[in-house]
């Protein structure tokens, strides 16, 4: 942070590079893919810049940076979904009988461990396809979460969102991904 | 006795570590006594899991990374 603060363009350089496709790929996560994402990635560096004054190292400077990044992806798009849909149920309950047992339960996949999923081209592209599907903020969760491996707790400060709200968003997330899974093997059937 | 309906709304809950004690219970012995609920839980971690893999971990982590290094000088010069 000193040799920051005080101006060290070969290391600020460095940053710029190394969490490029991160930043990337979160900005593209909230936008939706929108060739905007690059310059939400710029403005994010020149909102750092300019903020790296105030930063108090309550979190690592990595989630600070990706905070900053998923403020200006969201100010970015329309802001219509913030709270998250707590009583859409994340499965069809024409599926469950009265008692709530499966009536028209999972269907089996041919492949269902992780190796084999993500040996099999056209699930992973359907995954890819579902996770586009989804909303702003369910995207960027699932794509911190999952996809970069950032803990609850970070996710929470760089989208600032409560733990609650950041679990539902995840939950409704890899709920989507699984069913448009489980469509694909259905069709495939 | 957890229901299907609830085993798959929990799923998450439990998923994640922060469920109370007696919900981790209900959830566990669920899964024991109902392979539909089992299937789901085991597509739900593959498909996180293809995620993971799918993009692989992201450049430096919580570290600082280091910048380039500086050309090599020829020795003796």
């Amino acid at each position: 942070m000193p040799r920051l603060l005080a101006g060290d363009e070969v290391l600020f350089a460095s940053l710029v590079r190394g969490w490029r496709s991160g930043l990337l790929r979160l900005a593209e996560a909230i936008t939706g893919g929108s060739s905007s994402a690059e310059d939400v990635v710029q403005e994010t560096w020149v909102s750092v810049m300019r903020s790296l004054v105030t930063f108090e190292g309550r979190s690592s400077l990595r989630t600070w940076v990706h905070r900053i990044c998923a403020h200006v992806a969201l100010a970015r798009i329309r802001q219509d979904e913030r709270a998250p849909l707590l009583s859409d149920p994340v499965v069809d309950p024409a599926r469950f009988d009265a008692g709530g047992a499966w009536r028209d339960p999972p269907v089996r996949w041919t492949e269902e461990t992780p190796e084999t999923l993500a040996a099999r081209r056209e699930v992973m592209e359907c995954i890819q396809r579902a996770v586009e599907m989804l909303s702003p903020r369910q995207r960027a969760v699932i794509t911190l979460r999952d996809v970069q491996g950032f803990s609850s707790q970070e996710a929470c400060e760089i989208l600032g969102v409560s733990e609650i709200h950041q679990r539902v968003l995840l939950h409704r997330a890899r709920s989507h991904v699984r069913l448009e899974c489980e469509r694909f093997y259905r069709e495939a059937a | 006795m957890l229901r299907c309906a609830e085993f798959v709304d929990q799923v998450t809950t439990v998923e994640e570590g922060v469920a109370p004690t007696s919900l981790r219970l209900t959830f566990h012995l669920h899964r024991l006594v109902c392979s539909h609920c089992r299937r789901y839980l085991r597509q739900m971690r593959a498909v996180r899991s293809a995620l993971r893999r799918h993009e692989g971990p992201d450049g430096p982590g919580d570290s600082l990374p280091l910048p380039d290094p500086e050309p090599p000088t020829s020795a003796g010069a």
